[in-house]
């Protein structure tokens, strides 16, 4: 799975906002605020990839999260994208 | 013609004489060196023209998509459009921000009234901000032509230094705000590019922005105390009160 926007990520205000780019992006004016965790797994959404090589990515991250913690995070996050119609 | 907005020399060949109209108060020699060159090909405008339900003149689509192509090009020189009324008291730049129909223009008349001539109305729509290498952390708003449709706005420039956040409500109050409460809401007034590298620039002008100006949030009515109420709490410092 990936992202179906390019997007550009940078901090505002301290926090992480995620905004499409490109022509194709006239149905998403928005833009998405992102925590840390967020903003890792949108990075690596950019590119190709699976569930699994997310969790892994986070669990070398985030040493200090049990990998059911993670895997429920990532769990909801990508639930939320595909809510947003996010994902590709 | 070369037109002068907020000190970038932009050499603008328009097809429609209401464009001349538009600038006029912008209009500088046309020996001046040129920072950006903008062309709307008639194909953009009549292709604009064929797919518009509103019956729109030529001469809007050409106004429209020379904004559009000097806000794509701003960020990647230290300036970004900013949907707000923009006016000058005292020196002092004061910027009011909302979605449109909330009021601010409504508001930004009620300091009028009360301020007379030491307030400068800048622009009532689309301001320029830009900053300066040698003064990186002093934004300057700019007019800009593009007036909204109350049409207030000179060519005038001043420091701005306060944002204010207009809300309708039935009693008038100001709140200072931090920087982390107001993300949503400025990011959705600044024009946003589409290349990718604008984007990002954009993003750190807005960052910049913020961390430069007093943020507030102004609940106000429509009645000449509201002005009163916002600007004697957001002036009480320099006025020493």
């Amino acid at each position: 799975m990936k992202l179906k926007y390019d997007f550009v990520i940078n901090s505002v205000a301290d926090k992480m906002i995620a905004v499409p780019i490109g022509k194709d992006t006239e149905d998403f004016n928005g833009f998405i605020k992102l925590n840390n965790v967020g903003a890792s797994i949108f990075t690596m959404l950019k590119e190709d990839c699976t569930e699994e090589q997310i969790v892994s990515a986070l669990q070398n991250e985030y040493e200090d999260a049990t990998n059911e913690e993670i895997r429920e995070t990532v769990k909801e996050f990508i639930a939320r994208l595909e809510k947003e119609d996010l994902l590709a | 013609m070369i037109v002068r907005l907020a000190d970038f020399n932009i050499d603008y060949q328009y097809r429609y004489l209401t464009q001349q109209e538009m600038c006029a108060d912008y209009i500088v020699s046309d020996d001046e060196s040129v920072d950006y060159a903008i062309r709307v090909q008639k194909r953009e405008i009549e292709d604009a023209v064929a797919n518009d339900s509103d019956h729109h003149y030529p001469s809007y689509f050409e106004s429209l998509f020379f904004y559009r192509d000097l806000a794509e090009w701003l960020p990647l020189h230290e300036a970004f459009v900013f949907h707000s009324a923009c006016f000058d008291v005292d020196g002092v730049g004061v910027a009011f921000t909302a979605h449109s129909g909330t009021g601010k223009t409504t508001h930004m008349r009620l300091w009028k009234d009360m301020l007379g001539e030491r307030m400068t109305v800048i622009n009532g729509d689309k301001p320029i901000v830009r900053f300066f290498k040698d003064e990186i952390n002093t934004p300057y708003a700019y007019g800009t032509p593009w007036m909204g449709k109350e049409h207030y706005g000179t060519n005038a420039r001043t420091r701005l230094k306060h944002i204010c956040f207009i809300n309708r409500s039935l009693e008038n109050s100001v709140i200072p705000l931090q920087k982390k409460d107001v993300v949503n809401r400025i990011m959705n007034q600044v024009y946003r590019p589409h290349d990718s590298v604008s984007v990002l620039k954009t993003m750190q002008l807005i960052d910049r922005l913020l961390s430069c100006c007093d943020l507030w949030q102004i609940n106000c009515n429509m009645d000449p105390s509201a002005a009163e109420t916002a600007y004697k709490e957001i002036f009480k410092q320099k006025r020493g009160d």
